[in-house]
């Protein structure tokens, strides 16, 4: 308000309003202004002008992170009178990363004067404030680019739901946004600098299951199962030319891993004949390869249609007549049905030895072994037959090594 | 495990709509069946089944509804009867999505419901809501004129669809009979803003473009269009997205290019034929607008969805459909729809 009020005690006098709304300030004193009424510095303040609603404002970059579902409380003042301080649609989703100041001459407010009629004008004019917002960004890449990349890094949340909405911001970014891959948190320049092949995995738990093996296998593989990562990494040739992105086929993995030769081959194949046989039950099936790290026996890869199809056939087992024909309908018509991949490692030593073994009877304990320890291994849940299966081979298991013992001692 | 199981709860909650959504609460239904109580069990499916229409996979609905109807029979003192007669709603409201699935199997579903209505005292009025639903889907419009009256007829009560919904399916109606001046007078009060819901008026828009259209309403057409462009979000919309597909690709093809690389992916992955089918129609009709001119852009996808390959999935799945329902409503809607592309196309240009 123009108007100065002072608050007057004795000799003491104090001005307690302010000349200037903040919309009119310079950058340095709407940044004291932001700082003094909320306690906390911005990083940077961004002008906001839509000429088609009047509308005078600031964007306060905050100085930390915040989540998009967080509530959005704008100060919109509407011909200078305080509209609402807790207003969250006058700028665009996206710009969940500031808090605005602005104040209107021509949006019309509800009847209860607590918004704005979101007629076209509004979004016009919620268009136009984004477009501000995007503006400053890119003109600030060039002209600060130490204060832009501080920018990112505390608010990627919001600038990757910014990317993945707007090509043009897309191209600014997406170089300067990190992501988790399988040669730990990098930003997409250097992922594509040092890998020409880039694979996405589609969801966390699928990153998850190979990301240890991936980087041995000189894989560059991004996990996509965080909001907007799958999204903003299978864009990428739209950015960087010559970049490959394929989606990871979870299940077909291990089939890329060095294949056994010759007589190696020809020793593996009863075993793993039997482990086909063994976990057909479980909807498994099984290969073997050399790979990277030795440590691990064996993996276990499984998409997300496996749990789905457990539960389809529990559905079915339960239900009355028209509702089991139903889920056997969409089971066996929508879907195709899924197997889980047993990868045993030829680089493990205990694999070649249960290989090599000529008692079929140890070699089924271990190969169920193989099999639970390598669900555990992945987080996945064991259903009730599995927990059963790895308690009955790991009881026979002890068995085994005591009458071994016995029989030495003699 | 309960542990575990909360948490995939908890992520679930904060994740958006979709695949990744569901993959954790299958998880914790999974979790629940082996280390927790049957109740868990119970009310993890349920969960599912809503998060399962919402991220655009309404064939997973029936899969874990099957299961928790099947457990309500077996107990029906443990669990809400009128929850579950809520979810069986909405799987009669896909069943007939399917064209797998003979006419006489559906209909046994629905007796099914009609009896668990009368059984738990609810009225019939979503029983013949839902018929209607059905006959209209198979261009069966004279008994859709029988269950319609019945359902106006029947009193409401809390088994009901809300006011907003109901009045959104009075307007669908009359534009089914082609009586769209009525019908815009439906959908009047939803479209002031007096009646709303969650899915209300989403899903109006999407219903009163055609009828704009026929009756000449060009410009407000246009700018419901844009609104609605605005404001539907999520995978469950993807019938929606295909009407406006076909309108923006005569209105504003770059809308329409936007609209197609936002949602092309979330349309193949449709498994259910009845969703795929229209989705898929208006990417045929788009994609004839787009070839009409020499293009530099490569649009995404654009190995795989070739106008052959769209004319062959089309041309079956509409073709099962008929088989099922015994005439040629599905392969004529292709024809039809067509024809009002080039009626559309006519219009706008010659208003441009």
């Amino acid at each position: 308000m123009a108007t100065p009020i002072y608050l007057k005690e004795d000799d003491y006098e104090q001005r307690i309003n302010e000349s200037l709304p903040p919309w009119k300030m310079d950058k340095d004193a709407a940044m004291a202004y932001v700082e003094n009424a909320s306690y906390q510095k911005p990083m940077d303040i961004i002008p906001l002008r839509s000429t088609l609603g009047g509308v005078e404002g600031i964007a306060c970059v905050l100085p930390y992170a915040v989540s998009l579902h967080d509530e959005k409380k704008y100060h919109v003042y509407l011909k200078h009178m305080l509209l609402s301080d807790k207003m969250s649609g006058i700028l665009p989703p996206w710009a969940f990363f500031v808090h605005a100041i602005v104040n209107t001459d021509s949006l019309k407010p509800t009847a209860s004067r607590e918004a704005f009629q979101e007629n076209d004008l509004f979004y016009n004019v919620r268009d136009e404030l984004g477009e501000c917002i995007k503006q400053y960004m890119i003109s600030l890449s060039e002209r600060d680019p130490g204060l832009f990349r501080k920018i990112i890094l505390v608010h990627y949340k919001s600038i990757k739901a910014m990317a993945v909405e707007d090509d043009e911001l897309y191209k600014l970014f997406i170089m300067h946004l990190r992501f988790e891959t399988s040669y730990g948190d990098l930003e997409m320049g250097e992922i594509v600098k040092s890998h020409g092949k880039i694979y996405v995995a589609s969801t966390l738990d699928e990153f998850r299951q190979i990301a240890r093996v991936a980087k041995s296998q000189d894989m560059m593989v991004i996990n996509g199962g965080y909001v907007h990562d799958f999204e903003l990494a299978r864009k990428l040739p739209e950015a960087a030319e010559d970049a490959q992105i394929a989606v990871l086929d979870i299940v077909e993995f291990a089939s890329r891993f060095e294949q056994l030769q010759g007589a190696d081959a020809a020793e593996a194949q009863p075993f793993i004949e039997l482990s086909d046989r063994l976990l057909h039950d479980y909807r498994c099936k099984s290969l073997i390869r050399w790979f990277e790290p030795a440590d691990i026996p064996a993996m276990y890869n499984t998409n997300q249609e496996v749990n789905f199809f457990k539960l389809a056939e529990d559905s079915e087992k339960e239900a009355g007549p028209l509702l089991a024909d139903l889920v056997k309908l969409v089971r066996t018509e929508l879907y195709d049905e899924p197997y889980a991949r047993l990868c045993y490692n030829y680089n493990n030593p205990i694999v070649r030895k249960a290989v090599a073994s000529g008692d079929p009877e140890l070699q089924k304990i271990c190969i169920e072994l193989f099999y639970t320890q390598s669900l555990l291994m992945g987080n996945h849940p064991l259903n009730a037959e599995e927990l059963k299966l790895m308690n009955d081979s790991l009881m026979r298991f002890m068995n085994y090594g005591l009458n071994g013992t016995a029989v030495n001692g003699e | 495990m309960k542990q575990r199981y909360d948490e995939l709860n908890r992520q679930a909650w904060g994740m958006p709509d979709g695949k990744g959504k569901l993959a954790l609460l299958e998880e914790a239904i999974r979790i629940a069946d082996v280390y927790l109580t049957k109740d868990d069990a119970y009310e993890a499916r349920m969960t599912y089944s809503s998060a399962a229409l919402e991220s655009g996979f309404p064939e997973r609905l029936l899969v874990s509804f099957a299961w928790c109807l099947a457990r309500f029979e077996q107990h029906p003192e443990e669990h809400s009867s009128f929850t579950i007669l809520w979810h069986y709603k909405w799987v009669l409201h896909q069943v007939w999505r399917l064209p797998q699935l003979s006419l006489k199997q559906i209909d046994g579903l629905f007796d099914d419901f009609k009896a668990k209505c009368q059984q738990y005292g609810f009225s019939l009025r979503p029983y013949y809501q839902q018929m209607l639903s059905y006959k209209q889907a198979q261009g069966n419009m004279e008994e859709a004129v029988h269950y319609y009256k019945l359902w106006k007829k029947t009193p409401r009560d809390g088994l009901s669809d809300c006011r907003a919904c109901e009045q959104n399916q009075f307007g669908e109606y009359y534009f089914k009979r082609n009586q769209f001046k009525r019908g815009m007078g439906a959908m009047k009060p939803i479209l002031e803003g007096k009646l709303q819901c969650r899915s209300v008026p989403q899903n109006t828009y999407s219903q009163i473009i055609l009828p704009l259209l026929q009756l000449g309403e060009y410009e407000e057409a246009v700018r419901i269009a844009r609104k609605a462009f605005r404001k539907i979000e999520g995978p469950s919309y993807l019938y929606e997205y295909g009407i406006f597909l076909a309108f923006f690709a005569v209105t504003d093809m770059e809308k329409a290019v936007k609209l197609y690389e936002r949602t092309i992916r979330l349309g193949l992955a449709c498994r259910m034929p009845w969703d795929r089918f229209h989705y898929l129609l208006a990417v045929k009709l788009f994609l004839g607008e787009w070839n009409r001119t020499k293009r530099r852009r490569k649009l995404a996808e654009s190995e795989r969805v070739t106008p052959e390959w769209l004319d062959r999935e089309v041309r079956s799945i509409a073709a099962a459909f008929d088989e099922r329902n015994g005439n040629a409503y599905v392969t004529e809607w292709i024809g039809q729809q067509q024809r009002v592309m080039t009626k559309l196309a006519a219009a706008y240009r010659k208003e441009a």
